[in-house]
């Protein structure tokens, strides 16, 4: 059988090489070990061995050619050995001029074998497969739709799944390929042994004209009603955007110790308090010292300090933003608000929150923080006087006693309506919250 | 070793236990100076004499009574049913009584007797005494269920059967008792443990579990299917109850394919209990094949000896259910 020279991946860096030198000519006689050729890659250059003895069958690309990594420079074998069809074509469509060459090198995925004759038999969706096939397949991570069964009754059984080629996937691709419905036993990866990466799929999705209709995920233009939940958001977030002249302060509390001693509480009291409720009751404390933050508008001329800090916290539920609201937040421990917070978004993710219980909000809190957003601007709730923003924890070195250590720091956003309070006032708000962070012991007291 | 037959192997095991202990007394029809119907018991009533082993009127319901009576009051009993198809006539003894007690006494009563019953067709003895009655007294907790292959199983079988503090239900194969086998030589104590299977043969393409009769049919099947390259593994389960269920699960995981094969009618015969445990197991992600059950047809024996050869697992059949599993 004919064997392949391929252009080697020498890094995880590396997607194509040069072909210096070729070092031999079709005919020759090599021996495993034998340097062939010489690669340059864009760090070094290397001198590529045979890793068969046989005779050089064909070289497919001349020196001086740049080709993708794993794809075939050579073809080695006995002579007068036919080279397998399928694999010789392929290169070719590389070899054309520049111009073509450029997208087809670009293009690293195509459909790994011709199409099937024979498929299983369905059972509704299901593939029609006995128990051990199915159980090898989920091993292999093979398609049972794409195995040619053998059973008496159409079924495909654990001998077909094993004749079948192993897929390998990276598990972001895997996900990718379940998202957009693609088998992945269609693709033909990049990586070593055929190794599929998500860029085998999304160079995939770009190609028209070279790969099969059939495997071109079908991206279409959708038009979806909003929910009620998110007209009505959508119109308060305008009004609120056009109407209130804000400014966002932003501020970084170092949350090394809160952190260890969240774990403590969490471990000694058997309870799950997040960092969220931490950031809940230090806003609601720093309320109550700051009640120009709980304030708001009344008219042009007034002011109204409410005396009750109702905290509002942003929920993502399945039908858009919702604020549930922790009334008399500042009279929770750190226990209580972490079981209010906890009632409310669940409540609201499954939609049974009831409107009193979105009514009265005083204030907001809005986290982002897990999903590593690191300063944001939120968008005031309407009538209050600002909303805290709450970002990702990252790590930072610092200096502490001439060591470097590393600490962690959690970001704070805090966008306020200007008409009610002023920079420096809303400068020790910031601090306030950040300074109960820093000092958690003095939230709890 | 030496060849002996499967009768003279249970007989060894009989004599060699009543020589071992004193309280043990063997009971039945025509057991004497007769030897038994089927001569299993030749020279025994010469060597231990009237008193240990005692002939009994033809009524079963007394000799399993007895038996049950006598183990629960400080003797052991091995008991002789001419035809197992008459535990009809014994079923209240066997299994309101000896099948209870321990039980009802709180773990402090013991029935340590043994009924020994020949089942099974292919002697021409028609509808009446050609039964195999196992799946009856598998369902009855309290009892347990040994059935043997070959004269080395039936000794060492019966041997811990004895010697076991429950009632022992050892259903004997009448066609078998004239087939040789290897066995340990008189004295060498060889206990088979209940609830062992045992792998008559090791394969890789599709597994019978059987028992009986049934298990060297398998294994002329198993011959024939290797000159074709078909692998057959054979599983011995010996014990129905206490059944060797991780040997079944191992040996399913390992092929894949499983067949169950029995002589007893196949509607509620103990073979839906071994697909059961088969495929109630993690062997299930293993399965290549949907579990087949070859059992008897669901009629009574036939006299006619034509009829009656085909009414339970042929060889025939049992290939035909192997090459439709592969």
């Amino acid at each position: 059988m004919a064997e392949k020279i391929i252009m080697p991946k020498t890094g995880m860096a590396m997607e194509e090489g040069v072909i210096i030198e070729w070092f031999i000519k079709e005919g020759d006689v090599v021996s495993q070990g034998d340097i062939v050729a010489e690669i340059e890659t864009d760090k070094s250059s290397m001198e590529l061995e045979s890793d068969y003895d046989g005779t050089i069958l064909k070289i497919v690309h001349p020196a001086g050619t740049t080709v993708p990594v794993v794809k075939v420079i050579a073809w080695i074998g006995e002579p007068g050995e036919e080279i397998p069809e399928e694999d010789e074509a392929e290169p070719k469509a590389e070899e054309a001029s520049p111009a073509e060459a450029a997208p087809a090198a670009a293009a690293p995925a195509v459909p790994a074998s011709a199409p099937k004759t024979a498929k299983a038999d369905m059972i509704g969706d299901r593939v029609k497969a006995t128990p051990a096939a199915r159980r090898v397949a989920g091993e292999k991570n093979v398609n049972l739709a794409d195995i040619e069964p053998s059973g008496k009754h159409g079924e495909v059984r654990e001998a077909d799944v094993m004749a079948a080629p192993a897929v390998t996937a990276t598990p972001l691709a895997a996900r990718v390929a379940a998202d957009q419905d693609i088998s992945l036993s269609e693709i033909a990866g990049s990586g070593h042994a055929g190794k599929i990466f998500k860029a085998d799929l999304t160079a995939l999705s770009g190609m028209s004209g070279a790969v099969d209709e059939a495997f071109v995920p079908n991206y279409q233009d959708e038009l979806v009603d909003l929910t009620k939940i998110q007209q009505i958001t959508g119109k308060r977030m305008l009004q609120s955007h056009t109407e209130i002249p804000v400014v966002t302060e932003n501020a970084k509390a170092d949350v090394t110790e809160l952190l260890a001693m969240r774990k403590s509480l969490n471990e000694s009291l058997d309870v799950k308090i997040s960092i969220n409720d931490f950031v809940l009751l230090a806003t609601a404390r720093m309320l109550r010292l700051n009640p120009r933050m709980n304030a708001s508008l009344a008219g042009n001329n007034q002011l109204l300090y409410k005396g009750r800090i109702n905290l509002g916290m942003a929920v993502a539920t399945p039908k858009g933003l919702l604020v549930p609201v922790i009334k008399d937040a500042d009279m929770y421990s750190i226990t209580g608000i972490s079981a209010a917070a906890r009632e409310l978004s669940v409540k609201g993710r499954e939609g049974k929150l009831q409107m009193d219980e979105m009514e009265g909000g005083t204030f907001t809190v809005s986290n982002v923080g897990m999903f590593g957003v690191t300063s944001f601007t939120p968008i005031i709730n309407q009538p209050e006087a600002g909303i805290l923003g709450v970002c990702a924890v990252e790590d930072k070195l610092a200096m502490v006693d001439g060591e470097v250590v590393v600490r962690k720091e959690m970001g704070l956003s805090l966008t306020f309506d200007h008409r009610v309070v002023d920079g420096a006032e809303a400068a020790i708000a910031i601090k306030t919250v950040k300074d109960f962070l820093e000092a958690p012991l003095t939230i709890l007291a | 070793m030496r060849d002996i037959t499967y009768a003279q192997a249970i007989n060894e095991a009989m004599s060699e236990e009543m020589r071992l202990d004193k309280n043990l007394i063997f009971i039945g029809e025509d057991i004497g100076v007769y030897g038994g119907a089927f001569g299993v018991s030749k020279g025994m009533f010469e060597e231990f004499g009237p008193e240990r082993v005692k002939d009994t009127p033809i009524s079963e319901q007394v000799i399993t009574g007895c038996a049950a009576g006598a183990s629960m009051t400080g003797l052991k009993t091995i008991a002789e049913m001419m035809f197992s198809d008459f535990m009809t006539l014994a079923m209240d003894q066997l299994a309101n009584q000896a099948a209870k007690n321990r039980f009802q006494f709180g773990g402090q009563g013991a029935v340590p007797m043994v009924l020994r019953a020949p089942g099974g067709s292919g002697t021409g003895a028609a509808e009446q005494h050609s039964q195999s009655l196992e799946a009856w007294v598998a369902h009855v907790p309290g009892l347990k269920v040994v059935i043997p292959s070959t004269p080395a199983d039936a000794k060492g079988l019966l041997k811990a059967s004895i010697r076991d503090n429950n009632p022992v239900v050892f259903l004997e194969q009448k066609l078998l008792y004239r087939q040789k086998g290897p066995v340990a030589e008189i004295g060498e104590d060889e206990i088979i443990p209940l609830g062992k299977a045992d792998v008559k043969r090791e394969g890789k393409d599709v597994t019978i579990i059987t028992y009986g009769r049934m298990v060297p049919r398998s294994l002329k099947v198993a011959e024939d299917l290797a000159k074709e390259g078909i692998d057959v593994e054979v599983v011995d389960i010996r014990t129905l109850v206490p059944l060797d269920k991780e040997a079944l699960i191992k040996s399913a995981k390992k092929t894949g394919k499983v067949l169950v094969v029995h002589e007893a009618c196949q509607t509620g015969g103990f073979g839906g209990e071994l697909v059961s445990v088969v495929v109630e197991s993690d062997a299930f992600f293993y399965l290549d094949a949907p579990v087949k059950r070859l059992g008897g047809l669901d009629v009574p024996i036939p006299y006619n000896p034509n009829l009656e050869a085909q009414v339970v697992p042929t060889e025939e059949k049992i290939t035909a259910a192997i090459k439709n599993l592969l």
